[in-house]
């Protein structure tokens, strides 16, 4: 047991990047928390189109008022992007939460049962595997009101379907383990069984699963933003920013790099996270 | 290499007396294997000599060391596996100082290893057939050699020109390659009939998932005998079988031992199968040997306390209401091993020198040798 | 399985918006009659299961609804479209696979190393990357400062250069894709044309899923070199690099392949972002505009076409892995 435990711990050391990808994402988690405590309250709605106009024909504005410059509203684009950040990885949170909430409850009871029940989830599941994720989430939010609940709601019901397979291919697994036979026949309820001791003991490649997918709902929420599916430009939002500044990258790059890279900070250190993670669960049998 | 002995086993067995030089001798071995938990010293100064056409069984339990005492002399120890001491000498000479390069020849021709379980060490998307060929095709001169022997009897030329023609890489295009697999064909189906495969000519398109346990047996050791080795290793390769098939794959290793006139390396944990077919044995136990001699010797004669208690523990067929003896404790912690003699704490006799020194490795009579602080040298060993 | 999709689709489209969007053409849309016809043509006045139905009849015989964006019938629109994607889809799959899998291979071979490193950081900031971001910075990059700093340099949208084309007299008419049409057609300006037009598209969405291939590639290569039958390979004296092509490689692909597959039909689906950033005719690219535009019955064409493709491929993925895999033959 120790010596897995050091094993464990060495394979995380070793890999430098994973430390690094921790320490971004923990950065960045605590930015999106506890930063915008620090932005004065006013940024998203403060207008200057002074300094927005000065932006938009070439004047990034980089300042020290002004760290990550300005803009296309004149906004200070460090404010915006800590907003910003708090916004999209509270959204990617929340759809990998209840894209997880759906996908465990739906794949560990469908492993559990068994039978026609599983059979009839698992269609349901299939179904909606094979819908692109991307499109879908762009049809719903065409269908439905284009704001960010929308999307959010969209791409969490894409995204249980991959919970849900894990799960339920975990949960056979334990299935056939003799301690769930053993409660059984002790008489504790299938319910209980399931519920305090399978699930805890499937949940690690779940956790892989989402930490990884936590970047990649950042980048696709992202996208579908840039695209304008969540208007209003007033809410700051990574995606958006990047869209706003399209038309301007010719004279004024920064507006869209800033936006971008925080972007590309969040969704490679969940990614490296999510890599590392998956290492050290792989079943390693030496070094 | 292929003439065919008349004598028996046991006349070749006559071959290691001490003075004799062995065809294999492995000195002094030493590998740690570096581990999460610690380091594993695995093998600790193995001793260890097979005479030329010997069969020489090496037992013990599990963990104790044989498989990567085979491994070394192979060449194929894992990478976090480091030789610290010792030598393992070919025919004289020390593999271990050898280059990866030159190792591999050594593979190709010197040495050929058979491993336990044929079902994952089979390639599944390769045919049986290209994985026997590609043993023969390290050898340019035995696959033209059977090119012109084609070429001969498809009266495509006449005997002049074929045996000029024998090296087929003067050759080009494409009359050669089809050629070259027509030898390679020939050859492995050669190879697979002396292991007792029946209908070689459908097996080798075939792939391994479609043969049975014992048949996949018989392709790896065909694979093994094609380059006629100079020692042949069989690590545990009956344990997965069931008793018929043991039988026979034993039958056809006595076969082509007579045949060959290879040392083989049987390495078991099962004494039945050493009773049957080996000349002599060694008995490991925590990284060393502990007790070399021949055959009935190590039965009638056992003298390392771990031998007796081994032989002890072997159910008599015969016997009623027998008390199954077994040697008490368990295999050592080879992180942190015992001092001194690795097998003190379960050994009977021990006293404070067993648990201060490692014994010597001496000769006690001729042919036969013991690691323990009980015997006193009677012959000067050598080495 | 599509059936199950067709019905999602169909919730959709007729049970939460009135459906009746989906069939109006600009000409009829202000006038009552006319929709109360139309619906009555449609059947939209009839119960549900019944309109389910049709709905699948219309899905067959090609009837897609109408688009008010194209000024078109949904499927020829799409239909029209779609090699233009297939162009930058097959071009991009070129790419991943050239470049993905022997880096993946190098990597799993030299697990550990500088190499691996090097591998596994490329993929996966690749993997990090936003799409539409990377569509942007390459723009910027080889067409804005390459003209700035004298460089020739690559278009920045459309699939071939209308206006050179229209001097030349040239048109894409023979299988509608761009760059093979330049080919058969024997026009070396527009065969230029079209393939620097085809370069950044396809390096944006290649770059991404190269990161993928590859690290799927390394994982199955640790995973086969760690097998058995690879220690008995090298104990029979063949070379590293017999071992790793003939033994490992023909193991490590299986995976990788099917992926790829996978990737590719994905691609198919026109990449719709990358469309979008480099105006690249493609059903992607009208995708988007007819979500932006409301246009539902182009949206959910879309979808449907996307969503078959995926279970299409899905399904020859499953035959090439038993092809490649002995031991999953029927």
């Amino acid at each position: 047991m120790v010596a897995e435990l050091r094993y464990a711990l060495h394979l995380l050391t070793l890999n430098k990047l994973v430390l690094v990808g921790i320490g971004i994402a923990v950065t960045l988690t605590l930015v999106a928390m506890v930063g915008p405590f620090f932005v004065p309250s006013d940024t998203p709605i403060k207008l200057n189109f002074a300094t927005g106009e000065a932006a938009q024909l070439g004047n990034p504005q980089i300042s020290w008022a002004h760290p990550l410059g300005v803009d296309t509203y004149g906004r200070d684009m460090l404010n915006l992007i800590i907003l910003a950040l708090g916004l999209d990885m509270g959204a990617a949170g929340l759809v990998v939460g209840i894209g997880l909430l759906i996908g465990v409850l739906s794949g560990a009871f469908a492993g559990y049962i068994g039978g026609k029940i599983d059979e009839l989830i698992m269609r349901v599941t299939d179904i909606f595997l094979a819908l692109p994720l991307f499109i879908w989430a762009m049809a719903i939010a065409a269908v439905l009101s284009r704001n960010l609940n929308s999307l959010i709601l969209a791409l969490a019901t894409v995204s249980w379907p991959g919970y849900t397979r894990i799960i339920r291919g975990q949960v056979l697994i334990e299935k056939g383990k003799p301690y769930v036979e053993g409660l059984q026949a002790l008489g504790v309820s299938r319910a209980r069984i399931l519920i305090r001791h399978v699930i805890p003991n499937s949940i690690f490649p779940l956790l892989v699963q989402a930490t990884l997918d936590i970047g990649g709902v950042i980048l696709t929420i992202a996208a579908l933003t840039f695209l304008g599916l969540a208007l209003n430009p007033l809410i700051p939002e990574l995606g958006a920013l990047v869209s706003a500044g399209q038309t301007y990258i010719q004279i004024n790059p920064y507006l869209i790099t800033f936006p971008g890279l925080a972007i590309v900070l969040v969704s490679l250190s969940f990614n490296l996270v999510g890599d590392g993670l998956r290492d050290i669960l792989d079943p390693r049998l030496r070094r | 290499m292929t003439r065919l002995s008349q004598s028996s086993e046991i006349e070749a067995a006559g071959a290691v007396e001490s003075g004799e030089k062995p065809v294999l001798e492995i000195k002094d071995l030493r590998v740690n294997f570096q581990t999460y938990a610690g380091v594993v010293k695995a093998l600790d100064g193995v001793m260890l000599r097979v005479g030329k056409g010997e069969a020489l069984g090496l037992v013990g339990e599990s963990g104790c060391g044989k498989s990567v005492t085979a491994a070394t002399v192979e060449g194929l120890l894992p990478d976090n596996a480091s030789v610290v001491g010792g030598q393992i000498l070919l025919n004289g000479v020390d593999l271990l100082k050898k280059t990866k390069k030159q190792m591999r020849d050594v593979r190709v021709n010197d040495v050929a290893i058979v491993f336990q379980d044929p079902m994952t060490f089979l390639n599944p998307v390769l045919t049986i057939g290209t994985q026997i060929s590609e043993v023969f095709d390290m050898e340019e001169e035995v696959v033209d050699r059977e090119a012109a022997k084609i070429l001969q009897e498809e009266g495509h030329a006449s005997t002049n020109e074929t045996s000029q023609n024998a090296s087929v890489g003067a050759k080009r295009g494409k009359p050669k390659r089809a050629l070259r697999k027509k030898a390679l064909r020939r050859l492995s189906v050669e190879a697979m009939t002396k292991v007792g495969l029946t209908d070689p000519e459908r097996l080798f398109d075939e792939y391994p998932h479609e043969l049975s346990g014992g048949m996949r047996q018989r392709a790896m050791i065909a694979m093994a005998i094609a380059r006629n080795p100079v020692v042949f290793m069989a690590d545990e390769i009956t344990t997965a079988l069931d008793v018929t098939m043991q039988a026979q794959i034993l039958d056809l290793l006595r076969t082509l031992r007579r045949e060959f006139e290879s040392s083989i390396l049987i390495i078991t944990h099962d004494m039945g199968v050493v009773a049957s077919i080996c000349d002599r044995v060694a008995v490991m136990y925590a990284g060393s040997v502990v007790e070399t001699a021949e055959i009935h010797e190590i039965f009638n004669k056992p003298l390392h306390p771990y031998t007796q208690g081994l032989l002890k523990a072997i159910p008599h067929v015969v016997k009623e209401n027998e008390t199954l003896d077994s040697v008490p404790g368990s295999v050592p912690d080879l992180i942190y091993p015992p001092s001194g003699c690795r097998f003190h704490p379960r050994c009977s006799y021990a006293w404070d020198l067993c648990q201060q020194q490692k014994p010597p490795h001496i000769e006690t009579q001729p042919g036969h040798w013991v690691e323990c602080h009980l015997y006193k040298e009677e012959k000067k060993s050598d080495r | 399985m599509i059936l199950g999709v067709t019905l999602v689709v169909f919730f959709l489209s007729h049970v939460i918006s009135d459906p009746i969007q989906l069939y109006l053409s600009p000409k009829n849309a202000g006038n009552p009659a006319a929709i109360a016809a139309l619906r009555h043509a449609y059947g939209l006045d009839q119960p549900l299961p019944i309109q389910y139905v049709k709905y699948l009849q219309g899905l067959f015989t090609g009837d897609w609804g109408y688009s008010k964006l194209a000024g078109q019938a949904v499927y020829p629109a799409i239909a029209g479209r779609f090699p233009t994607t297939l162009e930058l889809a097959i071009a991009a799959v070129i790419l991943t696979i050239a470049i993905g899998i022997p880096l993946g291979i190098v990597s799993g071979v030299s697990n550990g190393k500088m190499a691996d490193h090097l591998s596994r950081i490329f993929a996966i900031v690749g993997v990090s990357l936003p799409v539409f971001w990377l569509g942007l910075i390459l723009k910027i990059v080889f067409f804005y400062d390459f003209k700035v700093w004298g460089l020739p340099s690559l278009p920045s949208g459309g699939s071939y250069d209308v206006l050179l084309a229209d001097s030349l007299g040239w048109h894409p008419a023979i299988t509608r894709i761009p760059i093979l049409d330049a080919i058969l057609s024997g026009n070396p300006t527009m065969l230029v044309d079209t393939s620097a037009h085809l370069i950044l598209p396809a390096i944006t969405l290649a770059f991404i899923s190269i990161g993928n291939i590859t690290r799927i590639m390394r994982s199955s290569m640790l995973e086969v070199l760690r097998q058995d039958y690879i220690t008995l390979a090298r104990s029979k004296g063949l070379s590293e690099r017999v071992v790793i092509y003939r033994h490992a490689l023909r193991n490590a692909m299986v995976p990788t392949l099917t992926v790829s597959g996978l990737i590719f039909a994905g691609l198919l689906g026109g990449a719709p972002i990358t469309e979008f950033i480099f105006q690249w005719p493609g059903i992607g690219q009208l995708s988007i505009n007819g979500i932006l535009g409301g246009d539902l019955s182009l949206v959910l064409g879309y979808v449907f076409v996307t969503t078959i493709i995926i279970v299409v491929a899905n399904l020859i993925v499953d035959l090439l892995y038993a092809y490649m895999d002995p031991r999953v033959r029927l």
